[in-house]
């Protein structure tokens, strides 16, 4: 094609150009999320009710640190969601939920070691309810963030996927440690984990479809 | 390059105005392809590519916010057409095989045959057609050209189906004539 074609696209896309509403910028979007969603959150687990285990760890770094890691990843992946849906986010914006994810994971990761030379695998057990609680969490915090994101244009739709299931799986999971306090580091490691890595794949494949350019 | 005035020009754009989106197009296009061709495009792919990327500004200009410096916008966008075109281009060379140094003996050259479908072609046939005496014209009009019955030629022409079997003979007749003539 030559560049005269180019002109009379140009001519084309800017005749009778209809009149668009722009997007509010996305710490003001991210800021709207986290309004809507902290609430529900809170009354979730108010309604629960936090469960002795939960208050009487609040002085263990070991399950504080962590905990608190995974409300910063929510809030973190949040904004970086909201960055990723329009174009021209600089690059550390997708790296922007790592270093709460890494403290999440590695001082649970810690414990767990801790746990496994101390006691092995006999404090090992299941707990799917974890699992069913953190999906059934996600879904209707990630359809809100789903519609919030409806008019965006993310050139990374499966990064913005990815992390948009990471921020609605982390606050599930911050949200039911609360009320379901799990005994030991290493399960809340297994099945907390393995939930949010779940959500955060089903986020990735679902981005790559729903979060696509419109042309 | 002057892009102090993209970031209004887009912003009025968004609001509805014509001349200003034009400019802002027509300028930035030259930034667009600058930035395609950074990213190691052919040369003649440019174009295309710079092209699918202002179609992309329009479908998105929503998502441009005027507080906010409009060169990453535009730079995020033309390197998103790229890859997509390198991804498409890898796509199509998975499925295509280069053509062969000797294609010309592999695929039919259409103007090889041209001085033997000279006498097959629908104009020169209706050249001869028209040509035959009228009775015999008619009868191929109806017959071979129409594709009528007999029954149906003879209720419209009036005359026998005899008569326009024998017309039709006659026809095809001179009307074979007529192409050796024609190709000889």
């Amino acid at each position: 094609m030559t560049t005269r074609e180019t002109e009379y696209l140009i001519g084309a896309l800017s005749a009778n150009v209809r009149p668009v509403k722009p997007l509010a910028g996305p710490v003001s979007r991210a800021l709207r999320y986290l309004a809507l969603a902290g609430p529900c959150l809170l009354a979730i687990a108010l309604y629960h009710g936090p469960s002795e285990m939960f208050l009487a760890r609040l002085d263990q770094p070991i399950f504080v640190v962590p905990w608190l890691a995974s409300v910063l990843t929510g809030v973190l992946a949040t904004f970086a969601v909201f960055h990723l849906s329009v174009p021209g986010a600089p690059r550390w914006i997708y790296l922007l939920p790592i270093p709460p994810l890494a403290v999440w994971l590695g001082t649970l990761g810690a414990g767990c070691l801790g746990e496994l030379v101390a006691h092995g695998f006999s404090h090992i057990g299941t707990s799917w309810h974890c699992v069913q609680v953190i999906l059934q969490t996600s879904i209707p915090l990630g359809l809100v963030l789903g519609w919030m994101l409806r008019r965006a244009a993310p050139l990374a739709p499966v990064a913005t996927g990815a992390w948009a299931a990471l921020a609605v799986a982390a606050f599930a999971s911050a949200t039911l440690e609360t009320f379901h306090s799990l005994d030991t580091v290493t399960m809340i490691l297994l099945w907390h984990g393995a939930a949010v890595a779940a959500v955060a794949a089903i986020g990735a494949v679902t981005g790559k479809r729903a979060l696509r350019l419109p042309v | 390059m002057r892009d102090d005035d993209w970031p209004e020009l887009l912003a009025r754009a968004q609001q509805g105005d014509e001349a200003a989106y034009r400019r802002f197009l027509g300028e930035s296009a030259g930034f667009l392809r600058a930035i395609v061709a950074r990213t190691g495009i052919p040369a003649d792919a440019i174009e295309d590519v710079v092209q699918e990327a202002l179609i992309t500004i329009h479908a998105i200009r929503h998502t441009y916010d005027p507080a906010r410096p409009v060169r990453p916008w535009l730079t995020a966008i033309a390197r998103r057409r790229a890859v997509d075109w390198r991804r498409r281009r890898t796509g199509i060379a998975r499925n295509e095989v280069a053509m062969p140094d000797h294609a010309a003996e592999t695929f039919a050259d259409p103007d090889s045959n041209r001085d033997l479908d000279r006498g097959d072609s629908g104009e020169t046939v209706r050249r001869w057609v028209a040509k035959l005496p009228p009775g015999q014209r008619q009868a191929v009009e109806m017959l071979k050209l129409k594709e009528m019955s007999l029954a149906e030629a003879a209720a419209q022409s009036g005359q026998s189906i005899t008569a326009l079997k024998v017309a039709t003979h006659r026809a095809l007749a001179n009307l074979r004539k007529m192409w050796k003539k024609e190709v000889t």
